[in-house]
């Protein structure tokens, strides 16, 4: 893939490739390269940024930003991780302007503090939404325990139970 | 600006002459298609308990509550919960037992009244007391597997019910004897009478 | 001396918008000098209760999200979902989809055609239009047995057949449609009024639309010639004929005339596949998703929709993001509506087709003393009073 040829040969070190089919790859970088990377796709080679996706995982936030080039065919999606408990990062509104409402979404679900955006305010939680909790991260399995009435099955099968009826069906 | 207007008075004219498009309800009803998504119905007879649309459905219309004293097993479906998007149907394994009929004109006061049920015998292990199956699920699977039935006691038991092999209510003897083999047991205790047998 | 501004809030309700959302608009006299917007009042969290669903499940709660384009987001996702392995469609399937995805095109426009002719003045072309959908909901309903929410695609596949003696009835049914959809075409074009009314209102420029990212008509009503289908080619796409509708303007009317030719594109490509679909099966015999991510794009009535599915291995997604167009669009109405007056302003929101349902009542508020200035019908009639004097001014 061409293009993948031509970002291998302008970073060298500081990307690793991984082409996946004919029409999509994958990019992963380093959180301080990240602005860099996305900012030549945009203006050097003419990507249109389509949507950025954040994604909870062990060790931290994963961004991944989905650039495509009309002209070729191909989804090109540049990978960060934005490690805890800091969870930092540069905003991309000063290169692209329509990182600004994506910024704020995954700001207010996710918890990521993005440096020098101008208005980070709540795009779609309510205004009187408690501070701290973030809808789109996980729950360990010890927290969910207390919570999940699912996980607090009784020890003992095979016994016949006092009760007469025995509901299911996720009511 | 003369010239364009000719084709809207065509269409005009069109209107006038032939109505709107909306028919007149209640008095006249709507030509319904085949295939149409209507109310989903439970049929008893062809029900064999499986929970299978239970599994499948998206919105979790369906939902079944067991009995063990009683040993009925009952699957309601809520009509106001339902999306008609016809997985039940797809995925149930007699392919009769709930289906998508052709009405739609569903709006009522009492949203109580607006279910459908199924209710099927379960058969209880007589050992420990746990829920084996639906009486007519073990006799589904006993037709499918044709003669292999002979080699599985719940199964054969299950297919000859009417000849009554066997008293339901006595529990199994203990230390266990042969008589073992004719009652209905749960795979636990199945495996457990077989190993621990005394002849 | 502090200047008096006011300010005259448009939503959350509100007829000319179809979803509820809260535009604030800053005017000075006439014009209008800033705008803000605020959304998330039908936010019901469908990323994170798509994790709880399996890949078949899903496939009918994104149906939901949306009630036009409700074709548009499993589109999507069953592509995304194939896309982490590679599991390939059966060709009938193909075709299948796009048509089901071209009469939701049509739908969708003759619908805004009737919006905005209501909200301009014309309410013959908003009774005429909602009559021509008639027959497109009725040929859904004879092919997926509803007019709304088909559930019709699924992963590997489609779910139900278009039968061969039913694609004579098809047939002439689009033929009614095609003529209605050139009259409203040639009219709108035509019309020395709608000219008046709409040009040059409501600009949004080539540079602000390639930094904002826009998509759909509302970018190639501006010169971006960006269209999915033709540039990441999938379904039937890359075998069927059909042209991208560019124009240069970028205001109200270019967005209305760009939407009306594509229904005319659409047409032209639901009669070549009805023609050209090969027989066969409909759905591939799937095992497992496999592990990995995977991307899926369509070309909704209102742009780019954009799915991301990232899979572990079990029957449930780890991860699904969905990206509406409007998304992308709504944020566009910043730079074309300052330096308008109040009475364009509602037109020109509505110009960007935000995907959105429709409620009624909003308020004009003086900022200074909280009273309520003018209410919603005000503000429509406002917008149809500027074009009743423009006909007035053409014809004396």
């Amino acid at each position: 893939m061409e293009i993948l040829e031509q970002i291998k040969n302008n970073f060298r070190d500081k990307v690793e490739v991984f082409e996946k089919s004919k029409k999509r790859a994958y990019i992963s970088v380093s959180k301080e390269n990240a602005k860099e990377v996305v900012g030549y796709l945009f203006k050097e080679m003419g990507a249109r940024f389509s949507i950025a996706t954040g994604i909870d995982i062990r060790e931290g936030v994963e961004i991944l930003y989905h650039m495509a080039f009309d002209k070729n065919g191909i989804v090109v999606s540049v990978r960060t991780l934005v490690p805890k408990p800091e969870l930092e990062m540069p905003t991309f509104t000063d290169i692209i302007p329509a990182t600004n409402w994506i910024e704020r979404e995954i700001h207010e679900m996710l918890g990521v503090n993005f440096i020098g955006h101008p208005n980070l305010e709540k795009l779609l939680l309510p205004d009187d939404w408690s501070e701290g909790e973030y809808p789109y991260r996980k729950k360990t399995f010890e927290s969910e325990k207390e919570e999940n009435p699912l996980y607090n099955l009784p020890l003992t099968k095979g016994e016949m139970s006092e009760q007469s009826e025995d509901k299911g069906g996720y009511k | 600006m003369k010239l364009p207007k000719i084709r809207e008075i065509g269409e005009a004219v069109k209107a006038l002459m032939f109505g709107p498009y909306t028919s007149k309800f209640p008095a006249e009803q709507p030509a319904i298609p085949d295939g149409f998504r209507g109310k989903p119905q439970f049929y008893e007879d062809d029900c064999v308990g499986c929970l299978a649309c239970v599994e499948v459905c998206p919105s979790r219309a369906i939902e079944y509550v067991d009995d063990k004293k009683n040993k009925l097993r009952t699957l309601t479906h809520h009509q106001d919960i339902c999306i008609f998007c016809q997985q039940c149907e797809k995925a149930c394994i007699t392919e009769k037992g709930i289906m998508l009929t052709k009405e739609w004109d569903l709006a009522t006061y009492d949203r109580s009244k607006s279910i459908t049920q199924s209710r099927k015998e379960l058969v209880i292990c007589q050992n420990c007391g746990e829920i084996v199956a639906p009486l007519d699920h073990l006799k589904f699977l006993a037709k499918k597997v044709g003669h292999l039935l002979y080699a599985n006691p719940t199964l054969l038991l299950a297919r000859h019910d009417e000849l009554k092999l066997l008293e339901k209510e006595m529990p199994l003897e203990s230390p266990h004897k042969r008589s073992g083999h004719l009652k209905f047991l749960c795979p636990n205790c199945r495996r457990e009478m077989i190993l621990k047998e005394q002849w | 001396m502090a200047r008096k501004e006011r300010i005259i809030p448009i939503g959350p309700f509100h007829p000319l918008l179809e979803e509820p959302e809260y535009f604030k608009f800053y005017v000075e006299g006439e014009k209008v000098i800033d705008a803000d917007v605020r959304i998330g009042y039908n936010h019901r969290g469908i990323e994170k209760l798509a994790e709880s669903k399996t890949y078949e499940q899903d496939a009918f709660l994104v149906e939901r999200i949306c009630g036009i384009c409700s074709t548009s987001h499993p589109f999507a996702f069953v592509q995304a979902a194939e896309d982490v392995s590679g599991i390939q469609v059966p060709e009938r399937a193909n075709y299948i989809r796009t048509i089901i995805g071209e009469l939701e095109r049509i739908h969708s426009h003759l619908l805004w055609v009737g919006l905005a002719g209501h909200f301009i003045g014309y309410n013959t072309v908003f009774m005429w239009a909602w009559k021509y959908r008639e027959p497109v909901l009725d040929m859904f309903e004879a092919i997926s047995g509803n007019r709304n929410h088909y559930g019709m695609f699924k992963v590997g596949g489609v779910r139900r057949d278009i039968k061969e003696q039913d694609v004579p009835g098809l047939l002439k049914a689009i033929d009614e449609v095609e003529k209605f959809c050139s009259m409203i075409t040639k009219a709108v074009i035509d019309d020395p009024v709608i000219h008046a009314r709409t040009k040059g209102i409501g600009i949004l420029k080539k540079q602000d639309a390639i930094d904002l990212c826009v998509v759909g008509p509302v970018a190639r009503a501006s010169g971006v010639a960006i269209d999915v289908r033709k540039d990441h080619p999938y379904a039937a796409y890359d075998r069927i004929s059909f042209d991208k509708i560019v124009m240069q303007d970028g205001d109200v009317f270019s967005k209305a005339a760009v939407r009306l030719l594509e229904t005319i594109e659409s047409v032209k490509i639901i009669r070549q596949c009805l023609k050209n679909m090969p027989a066969g099966p409909i759905d591939a015999e799937i095992r497992d998703i496999g592990i990995g991510d995977g991307i899926g794009t369509h070309e909704a009535p209102r742009g780019e929709v954009i799915h991301f599915v990232r899979s572990n291995g079990s029957n449930y997604p780890e991860r699904h993001k969905i990206r509406a167009p409007s998304f992308m669009n709504v944020p566009s109405f910043k730079k074309t509506v300052i330096g308008q007056s109040i009475s364009d302003a509602a037109l020109i929101t509505a110009a960007v087709d935000p995907c959105y349902c429709c409620t009624e009542r909003m308020a004009v508020v003086d900022k200074d003393t909280n009273n309520v200035l003018m209410t919603g019908e005000d503000l429509v009639r406002l917008c149809q009073e500027k074009t009743e004097k423009i006909r007035g001014d053409r014809i004396s």
